[in-house]
């Protein structure tokens, strides 16, 4: 259903003045076929609460202060926005159809949305509630990131096997990379001097020196598992710490996370979670590390500094994407 | 059309062997089912004890008759019951929803195997001209057949071109027509150099001179 933009705004300013402040200490895990989030309490890792979410919950995010859930509910064509405190549905955004992942400027406004079925990055003001542009990408985009100083969107376009730059002042695609095979997810180091391109299907991970004026591929990281189908290794969720020592790759059906040392880019431990693991996130401290296993229907978190699996969660339907909120 | 040759390579235990002429008295468009169902019993009547039936036939004919027919209750496989098809309308993983959805807006229609291998023939010779950076087509076949070739194709992991005979290797989906049961190579065949050749003709087996 099209509503008209000026119902769209007024909701949406409507619903900002009544967001409430944020409660920490929760973990949003987007169930893709159970239509449904879970919320875990990162205390005492209980299972919350579970609601309804919209169809096909795929890539799922935070306002800055925690107060309201964004997420792609790809089968609705929209992102819908909950507030945290109450779990209700407060308004949508116009997404553009099939989003899948988006991320954030840092000040919460506008987010940057990838439109697997349009080949498109739909940027959206978060306060206003309207599209601002909309970027002809690479086939099936999916990975989004934003450099830390917010010159440069990044998107990954799956089939056409690149990230694409989009600059931020004007919306326009400055530079491509060309990447392995079915490039899922990007990420940057804080420091905005490196970007990370995982290959799910190419079985690696591009480094891409961002330091310069251009970007420049510099390095391939590799994964080898005893026992493990090499074709099984596919990275797909990245996060790096802040402190900028580790990078964590989850591996998909290879049911592993990579613990990679960030310096020499190589991996020093492969941490057995749940099956196909795609997505991750830090708990705002970065003590643990939370992962969604699509196949087993759970999470498993990660002790960040032993690097051991400590315990696994059952959630909804294959869970996919999965955020905490802030302190 | 039969296509038996491939199948008595792969089929090491096959106990005995029938052809099914068709005379072209049965198809569908005939009222198949009125006779078909008749003589599919008949067929299979007094056949050496077997397992499973597993039907040869390319044209779609009479193949998708045999299940429930049989004399003998078996599971069918090949051109009816579970078929091996490249790909499938109803097949989902691996972002094959947005292949799927792609393909119905251009057509209008559910994808067909053909299709899909025009797609994924057309998407070869694009990756090639995007790697090698090349449209020389004797570059482009080099690259093509070399070992760094690779494709993803939605099906999970990517597809290349075996040097000692060019088939393409490709994981093979199983349907009962409907769903996708299951995801060929299944876990547990072991090869020494992609779980992939074990589908097809190994290089030890080939008689492919062409490559």
């Amino acid at each position: 259903m099209h509503r008209p933009t000026s119902l769209f705004a007024g909701v949406c300013a409507l619903s900002l003045t009544l967001a409430a402040p944020a409660e920490a200490g929760k973990v949003y895990v987007s169930n893709g076929k159970g239509n449904t989030v879970t919320v875990i309490d990162s205390d005492s890792w209980g299972v919350l609460v579970g609601f309804p979410a919209g169809n096909r919950a795929r890539g799922i995010g935070l306002s800055p202060d925690g107060s309201l859930l964004y997420f792609c509910a790809s089968d609705d064509d929209t992102l819908r926005v909950f507030e945290t405190e109450t779990y209700k549905e407060v308004y949508s955004l116009p997404s553009g159809p099939d989003p899948e992942l988006f991320t954030m400027h840092p000040t919460g406004n506008p987010i940057y949305v990838a439109n697997e079925d349009d080949n498109l990055v739909t940027i959206v003001d978060t306060e206003i509630c309207t599209v601002l542009a909309e970027v002809p990408v690479g086939v099936e985009p999916e990975g989004m990131a934003i450099s830390p100083d917010t010159k440069w969107v990044i998107n990954t376009s799956e089939t056409t096997n690149m990230a694409h730059f989009i600059d931020t002042s004007d919306y326009k695609i400055k530079h491509n990379i060309l990447v392995d095979q079915r490039p899922r997810y990007a990420t940057y180091k804080d420091d905005g001097s490196r970007l990370f391109v995982s290959s799910e299907i190419g079985g690696t991970v591009s480094v891409i020196d961002t330091s310069a004026e251009a970007p420049k591929l510099i390095d391939k990281i590799e994964f080898q598992v005893s026992g493990v189908q090499p074709e099984w290794l596919q990275p797909v969720g990245m996060k790096v710490t802040a402190d900028h020592n580790w990078l964590f790759f989850a591996l998909g059906p290879a049911n592993r996370v990579a613990g990679v040392n960030a310096k020499t880019h190589e991996v020093e431990d492969y941490i057995l979670v749940g099956q196909r693991v795609w997505q991750m996130a830090f708990t705002p401290e970065q003590d643990y590390l939370i992962t969604t296993n699509g196949n087993s229907n759970d999470v498993t978190v990660i002790d960040v500094k032993r690097q051991k699996a400590i315990k696994s969660i059952q959630v909804g339907q294959q869970p996919w994407g999965v955020v905490v909120s802030p302190d | 059309m039969p296509i038996g040759g491939p199948l008595q390579n792969s089929a090491r235990n096959v106990v005995e062997e029938r052809e099914f002429e068709d005379t072209g008295g049965s198809r569908r468009t005939d009222t198949g089912h009125v006779l078909v169902q008749r003589q599919m019993p008949v067929f299979t009547q007094g056949a050496a004890e077997h397992d499973m039936v597993i039907a040869a036939e390319a044209s779609d004919v009479l193949g998708l008759y045999l299940p429930f027919h049989s004399w003998t209750p078996r599971p069918v496989m090949g051109s009816g019951g579970l078929r091996p098809v490249s790909f499938h309308p109803a097949h989902e993983a691996w972002g094959a929803t947005q292949f799927q959805r792609r393909f119905e807006a251009l057509s209008g229609r559910y994808v067909q195997e053909p299709d899909y291998q025009v797609w994924l023939a057309l998407r070869v010779i694009g990756e090639a001209v995007i790697r090698s950076n090349s449209a020389d087509p004797a570059t482009l076949r080099a690259y093509i057949l070399s070992d760094e070739f690779e494709l993803a194709a939605f099906k999970g992991r990517g597809v290349s071109f075996r040097s000692w005979n060019g088939q393409m290797r490709q994981p093979i989906l199983l349907t009962d027509s409907k769903l996708t049961v299951s995801v060929s190579p299944q876990d547990g065949y072991l090869h020494q150099r992609s779980t992939l050749d074990t589908l097809g003709l190994d290089q030890p087996e080939t008689s492919c001179s062409a490559f």
